[in-house]
């Protein structure tokens, strides 16, 4: 005899089957970090928890709530599909644990490649709170994960591209954009400048359409939105940016440009309204200003052939970049619509206030300029001798070096065009870059274990 | 030539021209330098063998593609990797390693490990000016398995002068971890191996 509440439970049970089966098989995989396995562990005793409640409903919407609830869990998988360690570079997974850990303490990340070619970040820990507090009612006081729960994602293709990794930044970026203008959205400043806004908006349509208020105001109440939405949106991209370039140094912003500089004065669209690319390497080449690191990087002078064909090089392209910012195409595009420019004059006022923010925010995590002139020299002086460039000095005085200058150096020689090892009679190729890469990686992660290993037998030594 | 002792080792180690340096980097431990020879760690990644559809490796063939045979695995730093009896894995050093023009080295076994049953390697020479992580070919001749750790001293590096000795430019210059046999790429085993009419 056929019933709807015994078939959509049979379904779901046979669904909870099916996805535990998957949870085993990539539980039995090796991680990188922690918390894959927290997740999966975390994720078994949900579904656990569904399965019991499964068995015991007896009415269709909530057999059907279980089954929904039960695609979305199955929808979960991607981020850990590739999320292994054969997968997934530890240098890389390690410096943004690292980063992140800095930024928030309780944050959980979870970093993996996808196919698409693109980097994001996804906040899943919330949605998987709510996802289930109906159905679950206890989850929330058991759940072990007390921040956010990260998932970053970046282009399969660009895995072992550890250059371009730092645009991971940005994606650090985008929780810290939130947290200011969260803020700032509840600020006085915020609700005056929305009550000019309206203002100006009401003025712009009632030019257009006088005759039929009812008509003007509800679109007045379009034309604010769209101005809310590309003002927030440019601001979540720029001040993550920002951020990236904070974190990272010149690499991250290397690696921006790489990203934005082929289209460079789109003026922001639907459905995601992005900011104009020239707009965003212009603040982010003021952070490269305010933080010294264009000065420090001019500054530079080397004899030795490898250094300063990579610090010349680097020279040409700060100015390059300069000359891109330099130019206001991308102002003359904004302007030639009425509402993008209402948001945009925002924007800029509002950006003072988020540089403040990110200043304080990230002062013990900022990448400093005199890392750059003490450190990078003798580190391009190394690749150009296939050397990783992790640590200066000699066995007698080594000094491990920060990450992120490791990071820069690997920026640098690839700017040059040259071969490693360097040798002047023969041509780069994508050879080249990829031994630049692996360099680079290796001597992350030598960084990474040389300290930790420094701490833990100092901590070792004490304690005996 | 004669095998280097400790001071002349820190000596080379401690050159003021880096291109001239020996380099071992990361030395995470100055104990490391011995009294004639540098102890070296296990790295995180292996090559294992995987049970698959390649009947053998014939250095002649070239479709004999090496993915086909081996596989790549790593290990994280305070996890265990299991070495079974007369299991062969190709792993390498945790140390990368530059030898000046003027060295030589090879790689052999650290007597404790020899002990229970681990051979670190049968492809034991390193040319002047080589640049990279050492592969290393690990195989268990003991009764039991063998818990390996990445990071511990499983080897050493033996090291001697040369004379005449020219930047090593070779097939497995610059790695950074273990490499698979690239038997094929050895110019004349074609004429070795093609029979004549």
């Amino acid at each position: 005899m056929h019933s709807d509440v015994e078939h959509l439970r049979r379904k779901s049970l046979q669904l909870c089957s099916s996805i535990a089966a998957r949870f085993d098989e990539i539980e039995s995989a090796d991680y990188p970090l922690a918390s894959p396995k927290e997740l999966i562990v975390l994720f078994s005793q949900i579904l656990s928890a569904i399965e019991k409640k499964i068995r015991i409903v007896s009415s269709v919407n909530e057999l059907v709530v279980a089954q929904r609830l039960l695609e979305f869990y199955s929808s979960l998988f991607q981020f850990f599909d590739g999320a292994n360690i054969e997968r997934t570079p530890r240098a890389l997974v390690k410096t943004i644990e690292f980063l992140i850990k800095v930024i928030s303490s309780d944050a959980t990340v979870l970093p993996s490649p996808i196919h698409e070619y693109n980097y994001s970040i996804v906040e899943i820990g919330g949605p998987i709170l709510k996802a289930v507090e109906h159905f679950i009612p206890d989850i929330q006081k058991d759940f072990p994960f007390k921040g956010p729960v990260n998932c970053i994602s970046f282009p399969y293709v660009e895995r072992d591209n550890i250059l371009m990794h730092t645009v991971l930044g940005h994606e650090i970026g985008h929780p810290i954009a939130d947290e200011f203008l969260d803020d700032d959205e509840e600020s006085k400043a915020f609700k005056s400048k929305q009550e000019n806004t309206v203002e100006e908006i009401r003025a712009l349509v009632d030019n257009n359409s006088p005759e039929k208020p009812l008509f003007a105001f509800q679109q007045q109440q379009v034309c604010l939105t769209r101005v809310l939405k590309i003002r927030r949106r440019a601001l979540e991209e720029i001040i993550s940016d920002c951020v990236s370039v904070m974190l990272y140094g010149p690499s991250a912003m290397f690696a921006m440009n790489d990203l934005l500089s082929n289209d460079l004065d789109s003026p922001p669209a639907p459905p995601r309204f992005y900011p104009p690319s020239r707009m965003r390497l212009r603040y982010i080449y003021k952070i490269m200003c305010d933080k010294k690191y264009v000065d420090t990087i001019m500054a530079m002078v080397d004899k030795g052939s490898t250094v300063s064909l990579c610090i010349e090089s680097t020279k040409e392209f700060l100015s390059h970049i300069k000359s891109i910012t330099e130019t206001t195409d991308d102002q003359s595009a904004v302007e030639k619509d009425a509402l993008c420019k209402i948001a945009f004059e925002w924007v800029i006022l509002s950006m003072n206030d988020a540089l403040e923010f990110l200043n304080e925010r990230l002062k013990s995590v900022n990448y400093d300029a005199v890392l750059i002139s003490n450190q990078v020299p003798e580190l391009l002086m190394r690749l150009g001798l296939g050397i990783p460039p992790n640590e200066i000095g000699s066995p007698d005085n080594i000094q491990t070096v920060d990450w992120r200058s490791s990071m820069l150096a690997g920026w640098m020689y690839n700017i040059a065009g040259i071969t490693v090892p360097y040798d002047s009679n023969e041509n780069v190729n994508a050879h080249h870059h990829e031994i630049i890469n692996r360099l680079t990686m290796k001597s992350i992660e030598y960084s990474l274990l040389a300290n930790d290993y420094q701490t833990n037998t100092d901590s070792k030594l004490e304690e005996t | 030539m004669s095998v280097l002792g400790s001071q002349e080792i820190k000596g080379f180690l401690n050159r003021d021209d880096i291109a001239e340096r020996l380099v071992i980097t990361p030395l995470l431990d100055s104990n490391q330098v011995g009294a004639s020879s540098v102890d070296v760690r296990l790295g995180n990644e292996f090559i294992v063998t995987r049970r698959g559809g390649l009947p053998s490796i014939d250095p002649t063939n070239e479709a004999s593609v090496y993915h086909q045979y081996q596989t790549k695995r790593h290990v994280n730093f305070k996890e265990k990797f299991y070495l079974h009896p007369n299991e062969l894995v190709l792993a390498s050093t945790l140390e990368y390693i530059r030898l000046p023009k003027d060295l030589t080295a090879y790689v052999t076994s650290r007597s404790s490990w020899g002990r229970v049953g681990l051979v670190i390697a049968t492809a034991v020479a390193i040319a002047p000016g080589f640049t990279g992580c050492i592969t290393l070919e690990l195989v268990n001749l003991g009764e039991v398995p063998l818990i390996l750790y990445p990071g511990a001293r499983i080897a050493q590096l033996v090291i001697e002068e040369c004379k005449g000795g020219s930047q090593y430019t070779g097939k497995y210059s610059c790695h950074t971890g273990p490499q698979y046999a690239n038997v094929f790429n050895d110019k004349d085993m074609a004429y070795f191996a093609k029979k004549r009419r």
